[in-house]
């Protein structure tokens, strides 16, 4: 699985329950829980800030959603139509790819 | 007879064509190998771990035309002058910038002794404050000298080999490394920089050993695996004071930012990056989390400076390292690689070739390749003086003027109001690249669809295909870039470590940097100046039509 891919799976989730999770803070944090107790998460690298983690992969990405109009805002993070249709694409990406992978992190996703 | 005639002729011809074949193939071959033994004899140069010479410079630092004046410590001296080090003089920092300004062909490894001599400054002065700013407010904090010593060491230790991974021409090679090459070997993902990858690799093959044996204080020698461990791309591991050199090395406003867009305004003569360093340096404060790590973190009085630092950084994003002939001529190097690499089939060399400097990397090209490929006539041109002009630049706009063809103008709109009366873009080839770099399809994106564009608008303009180029919008071109620095914000008991965009009304430039990133969002067409006014005229009108048709 792609890295923007797996990003997109949490950020979908993300933008779902909102307010601070719908952050690049926010899902840099998700992201490094999945990676410490589940996952070795390819291709996405952490640095510590305090509270917490932060990931230049989730906020490259977030920021070329906001450069290519598939995102409106960043905090917390708004997405266009077009946006939400290439999540969905995104996350169809993942199931059908990696299922196994995509189940493990949607449970986990759930769980938050 | 006739018949008796044409079977010989045949059967002779048939043999002279199997002798061409063989005489071929042997040539080829030998050449293959001729290529292969050159290329390892170049790397191999640098491939040690040995000081290249036994210092005699007994001077404890070096003048620079930047900060006049740069100390470097004795301890750091044996690394100083190892091959690997030594080699970044040969790298340009700007690669092809010196096209457009011929005074910016600043090296590496001056760019190195520059963050090197900024990150002691800064750890000088915040170990000098005394202070550590905590979430309950400021705490006196005072790290004992042999602390000092080793954390001030390794982070010039840090500084000085912090690009020793980059390839010949800095980043003109990343994508083609890191989105192809690294996906066909099955390296890491998610390194968009090929130096990521090979500083902490090369520092471990070859560097190790050395590091063990520098002195900071006493007795008492700099742990290899520190100084690795703080190079690496993931950082989520370091603790107390090696996150504080880890994020003053790569971090949102680190000093490696800072001296490059000083050095290169300066080199450059584009003043609008010459920033306040001083005052950026007296602000950087040490904030200690409830974990006890440390963190880099800038007193709010510093805004109007990192202010500054962004806008500066995206001006020299759009007028120097973006510059029509710098990009040009980078797609240029990366291009007669692709094409050498496929012609002499060295795919699994590519390691060795990384590691040659920016002329061995031109002379092996032009030494090797034939008049009948394309890195030939690529290399020439670009030894002769890069003989491409710009096409065609097509700009991401979110306003009506998107499909329009913008040559050299930008349009002044906010990027609020753009974003107010933008009309959904059409799906063209330009979005197509778009949603690729989303999906994560790095290697179709940036390696695959120009060539396809570049095949594509050279058939139907019916020039060779070498003679346009096409140059997409960099990775780095997002929206949030190097907001993320970190400033303390008064909360009435203590601080608050906050991101700038956390901080409201601080920012009062914030649209102008985002219509810079916007401006900077673009496809651009180059063509071989050579080339007839009919032909630039077809594949301009061409090339226009083919990227913005809806699909």
């Amino acid at each position: 699985m792609n890295p923007e891919i797996v990003i997109s799976v949490v950020l979908t989730k993300s933008i779902q329950k909102g307010g601070n999770y719908a952050t690049v803070k926010g899902v840099s944090n998700i992201l490094k829980k999945i990676k410490d107790e589940f996952d070795d998460i390819e291709g996405i690298y952490f640095k510590r800030i305090p509270g917490g983690f932060y990931s230049d992969n989730v906020e490259e990405f977030v920021g070329h959603l906001l450069l290519w109009d598939f995102a409106k805002q960043d905090s917390p993070i708004i997405l266009t139509e077009e946006g939400e249709e290439l999540l969905r694409e995104n996350v169809a990406i993942a199931k059908k790819t990696d299922p196994q992978r995509y189940s493990m992190i949607e449970n986990y996703l759930t769980r938050i | 007879m006739g018949n008796i005639i044409d079977e010989l002729g045949l059967s002779l011809l048939k043999e002279k064509t199997e002798e061409c074949n063989a005489l071929r193939n042997r040539h080829v071959s030998s050449s293959r190998d001729g290529v292969i033994e050159t290329i390892n004899l170049l790397s191999s140069c640098w491939r040690t771990g040995k000081p290249m010479i036994t210092p005699l410079v007994t001077s404890n630092g070096y003048e620079d035309p930047v900060f006049k004046y740069i100390y470097l410590p004795a301890e750091l001296r044996n690394i100083f002058h190892t091959p690997l080090v030594q080699r970044m003089n040969y790298i340009n920092q700007l690669s092809f910038a010196y096209f457009a300004y011929p005074m910016a062909n600043h090296s590496r490894l001056a760019h190195s002794l520059g963050t090197s001599n900024l990150i002691r400054k800064a750890l000088r002065r915040m170990f000098a404050q005394g202070k550590v700013y905590t979430k309950n407010g400021i705490v006196d904090y005072f790290f004992d000298d042999e602390t000092q010593k080793r954390v001030i060491c390794t982070a010039q230790l840090v500084a000085l080999l912090h690009d020793i991974g980059h390839g010949p021409f800095g980043h003109a090679l990343d994508k083609y490394v890191c989105f192809s090459l690294f996906e066909e070997k099955k390296i890491k993902k998610g390194y968009k920089h090929l130096d990521k990858y090979y500083t902490p690799k090369y520092v471990r093959d070859c560097l190790k050993h050395l590091i063990g044996e520098i002195k900071y204080y006493g007795d008492n020698c700099l742990v290899p695996d520190n100084v690795i461990e703080i190079l690496e791309m993931d950082k989520s591991s370091l603790d107390g004071l090696n996150n504080l050199i880890g994020q003053l090395i790569d971090s949102a406003l680190d000093v490696d930012r800072i001296d490059y867009i000083l050095r290169d305004s300066y080199t450059s003569g584009l003043t609008q990056g010459l920033i306040n360093v001083e005052a950026l340096l007296h602000n950087m404060v040490i904030f200690k989390d409830d974990d006890g790590i440390y963190n880099l973190a800038y007193n709010v009085n510093a805004m109007p400076h990192i202010e500054h630092l962004l806008y500066a950084r995206d001006i020299m994003f759009l007028y120097c390292y973006e510059h029509g002939l710098k990009v040009c001529g980078d797609r240029l190097i990366e291009k007669a690689l692709i094409n050498f690499v496929q012609e002499y089939d060295l795919i699994d060399h590519f390691e060795d070739i990384l590691l040659l400097t920016d002329q061995q990397l031109v002379t092996l090209i032009l030494s090797y390749a034939t008049e009948g490929m394309d890195c030939f006539k690529i290399i020439k041109n670009l030894i002769r003086g890069l003989e491409f002009e710009e096409l065609l630049t097509i700009r991401y706009r979110k306003t009506q003027e998107n499909n329009k063809e913008i040559n050299g103008e930008i349009p002044e709109k906010t990027i609020e109001k753009e974003r107010k009366e933008a009309p959904a873009r059409k799906n063209d080839r330009i979005k197509e690249f778009a949603k690729k770099t989303t999906y994560g399809d790095l290697r179709e994106a940036y390696y695959d669809l120009p060539e396809t564009w570049e095949r594509d608008i050279a058939a139907k303009a019916s020039i060779e295909r070498w003679k346009i180029h096409i140059v997409l919008a960099s990775h780095e071109t997002i929206e949030t870039k190097e907001e993320s620095a970190y400033i303390v914000v008064p909360n009435g008991k203590g601080f608050d470590y906050k991101q700038i965009r956390e901080v409201p009304n601080l920012m009062s430039n914030r649209n102008e940097v985002s219509s810079i990133r916007s401006a900077r969002n673009r496809v651009r067409v180059f063509i071989y100046s050579g080339c007839t006014k009919e032909e630039k005229e077809n594949a301009k009108e061409f090339a226009f039509k083919y990227l913005t048709e809806e699909r």
